[in-house]
């Protein structure tokens, strides 16, 4: 039993150096969840931005309808249908590389849920805080940005936490451009091997312990925002 | 009050259950009376249905594996000729060889689609009973598998755009190369010197990233690559092959009864010409 | 009616209406208030007293009529509106203080960001102002960790960090618990006795009694009457308005 384990992981990830596979996979899952959520933070903020000043104002209409589209399209259609057409369509021509690919079209999905999630979380501000910002004078941007915002973001800290979660989970489909990520590696070990125990569950652990590993880091940081508060 | 609940529900629970279990039974019972009221038919019936039971007593006497008489095959159904989706059917050479292996063992066949590089973990973990994919015999694989007789011979062929300037496989070192995940073209790919492979979950994928200039050669079974050079212009085939090799059936590893009557299904439809009539039915198609 | 004065109006409203949707909330309303003016608003709820106020400062953007503060008419779109709700603290029923900001930020953010001064002058003037309420030793607190009074003497003070030539009060002892009613209107009592100019929706008679120049009555979305708080009170005149005395006091 304990040999055939042993065997096993020597099969999988020490011949022919196929541990590399993993963290060759391991770096592009990483490189493309960071920039992603970047991308989604961005994005995120711009479209929550202009969402609610429409709905409070009934400013920027026209940007409003843009944004409203974007919602609907990114949400209505699965992330690798959205990958493809990025990889496939949208850069059939210019090629700028198939991790920016694959980071544009997370970014993209992302932001459309950040978005969401910002949104909601203005809306959990009381009016009354926007209408003390603007009785001191503070014009809406600034009343957004100094009174509104700071507080929607420690609202929806743990959303957003999960929506990190759930996009580092979801660019496991970044194979489908021929991509190498982390899952992508274990596929070509499995493909090696034909042994599906150790390289699955490799795979598995690796991100489990990213997801616990950044938990732990969005718990540490919500107690320290919640001490300031108290 | 809140113990009745339980109680009801665990009461509610059960007969599902019980009522699925029953009606489980009934089905299979209607289905074998089914089955007999056919047979009585069938002295009425037209030659087909005679040559049906006659098969099946044939299979009695070849396989004691006929219990459900059922042959599930694995295939990955991306890979033209051999296998592809057609008006929602799953057709090619590999296809109509197995149909042809399981009517001669007379058996039903069944067929699942699945990535290629689950083929063999499928056979291996019996949850398929062979793969028909245009496998290649490699050695690597037969650690997890048994092959059976080959029955094609095919070989691993470079597609280029046209006008490039790679002319044969030595050209490929430093190139940037698309394949197949898992299939032997992807294999061979890691050994060429200084190229960066990237792997595809289908050879479509491979191919449409090659016209789109995003990789620089795909290599890919022989077959399938005149389809994909037939159907996007401005591809071309480099006339040197990467590799030669040839195809066979994969069946768990010691299932040495399976094994044999697949060989001697192969013999005979290799013997009969049958064989050559299904490849040439789909290659000559083209 | 009102009480004769040499100088120009602070604020001159006129005509002022206000709907929501069919709903007519303010009707024709038109007053002068003048600086060092203390002007208690009172009525029964739903009479428009708060829309009124919230219409000062365009809270509420008025439908009709006219709002001249400083000589500005600041029911034009085109006015700045910013600019000039620096000139006007407003205090809230609910105090609004900034939940994410210690009481020092409350304080120093607006001046430190609209006006341009330094930190340190910020802080300095905060921290007198925290002394003269009481809660200087508070100023690192976060709001959270004050009593509904101390909140709203806070509030008070943001609005005063201002240098605001009028303050708005909108119901500010409301949301308070009783015993802590007092602290908050001993402030504005000292602000009255400073002659800021104040208008003052409340339902604090005592206070409108003791502290207003000017007590005016609003029902049905006009002023009904108005008077110096003596006779106001003691003689009121308008039907309406003396039920409504013989129920609160």
């Amino acid at each position: 039993m304990w040999e055939k384990l042993c065997n096993d992981f020597y099969i999988n990830f020490i011949k022919d150096d196929r541990w590399m596979y993993i963290t060759d996979g391991l770096q592009n899952t990483l490189k493309i969840t960071f920039f992603a959520v970047l991308i989604g933070i961005a994005l995120g903020f711009l479209v929550a931005m202009v969402r609610s000043t429409y709905e409070n104002t009934g400013k920027l209409k026209i940007l409003n309808g843009i944004c409203t589209i974007y919602l609907t399209v990114i949400r209505g259609t699965p992330v690798v249908v959205q990958l493809m057409i990025m990889y496939f369509i949208i850069f059939s021509t210019v090629d700028p590389g198939q991790v920016t690919t694959a980071i544009l079209a997370f970014g993209i999905n992302s932001g459309a849920y950040v978005a969401e999630i910002f949104r909601s979380g203005i809306n959990s501000i009381e009016r009354g805080q926007f209408e003390a910002g603007r009785s001191l004078g503070f014009n809406y941007a600034q009343t957004m940005w100094y009174i509104i915002m700071p507080q929607a973001f420690r609202n929806v800290i743990p959303t957003l936490a999960n929506e990190f979660i759930v996009l580092l989970k979801e660019t496991s489909v970044a194979g489908y451009i021929g991509l190498q990520d982390l899952t992508k590696g274990g596929d070509i070990i499995r493909s090696r091997t034909y042994s599906a125990f150790m390289p699955l569950i490799a795979v598995a652990l690796i991100y489990l312990v990213m997801v616990m590993v950044f938990s732990y880091l969005v718990k540490l940081m919500e107690r320290r925002l919640k001490r300031s508060e108290h | 009050m809140k113990k009745n609940m339980l109680v009801m529900a665990a009461a509610v629970c059960m007969t599902a259950v019980l009522s699925a279990c029953s009606s489980g039974s009934t089905e299979t019972t209607a289905a074998a009376a089914d089955t007999s009221a056919e047979a009585a038919e069938d002295t009425t019936a037209a030659e087909s249905a005679k040559e049906e039971s006659a098969e099946a007593a044939d299979a009695g006497e070849e396989s004691t594996e006929a219990a459900g008489g059922t042959l599930i095959m694995v295939t990955n159904a991306e890979f033209p000729p051999y296998e592809y989706h057609e008006n929602n059917e799953i057709v090619g050479i590999d296809v109509d060889i197995a149909k042809a292996i399981a009517e001669h063992m007379g058996m039903e066949l069944e067929i699942q689609d699945m990535a290629f590089d689950s083929l063999i973990p499928a056979v291996d973990s019996g949850k398929a009973d062979f793969a028909a994919a245009g496998m290649t015999v490699d050695p690597d694989r037969q650690q997890f598998v048994d092959f059976t007789d080959t029955y094609a011979e095919a070989a691993q062929v470079i597609i280029v755009k046209e006008g490039s300037e790679i002319a044969t496989p030595d050209d490929l070192a430093g190139k940037t190369i698309g394949v197949q995940t898992g299939t032997t073209g992807d294999m061979y790919a890691d050994d060429i010197q200084d190229a960066e492979v990237q792997r595809f979950n289908k050879g479509m994928d491979a191919v449409m990233a090659l016209t789109q200039d995003k990789i620089d050669a795909v290599i890919i079974d022989r077959e399938p690559a005149k389809v994909f050079v037939e159907e996007n212009e401005g591809l071309t085939i480099l006339d040197e092959a990467f590799t030669e090799e040839e195809y066979a059936i994969a069946v768990k590893k010691g299932n040495t009864e399976l094994l044999n009557s697949m060989n001697e299904a192969i013999k005979e439809l290799k013997d009969s010409g049958e064989l050559q009539a299904i490849v040439d039915k789909y290659i000559a198609a083209e | 009616m009102s009480i004769n004065h040499k100088e120009k109006p602070l604020i001159q409203v006129r005509n002022l209406g206000k709907k929501f949707g069919d709903l007519e909330v303010l009707k024709d309303i038109s007053v002068d208030i003048y600086k060092g003016d203390v002007v208690c608003v009172i009525g029964p709820s739903g009479s428009g007293k708060s829309t009124f106020l919230r219409c000062l400062n365009r809270l509420e953007d008025p439908t009709s009529g006219h709002i001249l503060f400083e000589d500005v008419d600041i029911v034009d779109k085109k006015t700045d509106i910013d600019k000039h709700r620096q000139k006007m603290g407003m205090v809230f029923q609910q105090f609004n203080l900034f939940p994410h900001m210690t009481i020092l930020k409350n304080l120093t953010l607006a001046p430190m960001k609209l006006q341009g001064r330094s930190q340190a002058d910020a802080e300095k003037q905060a921290m007198e102002l925290l002394k003269k309420v009481g809660l200087a030793d508070r100023a690192q607190a976060y709001p959270n960790q004050l009593s509904g009074g101390q909140k709203q003497r806070i509030a008070i003070v943001r609005a005063l960090c201002m240098n605001p030539d009028v303050m708005l009060f909108d119901e500010p002892t409301s949301a308070l618990d009783p015993e802590m009613v007092g602290e908050v209107l001993n402030v504005m009592r000292e602000l009255a006795e400073e002659k800021m100019t104040m208008v003052v929706v409340t339902h604090e008679m005592g206070f409108a009694r003791e502290v207003a120049t000017r007590v005016m009555f609003m029902d049905g979305g006009y002023f009904l009457e108005e008077n110096e708080p003596k006779e106001f009170f003691a003689n009121p005149k308008n039907e309406r308005l003396k039920s409504f005395l013989s129920k609160v006091l």
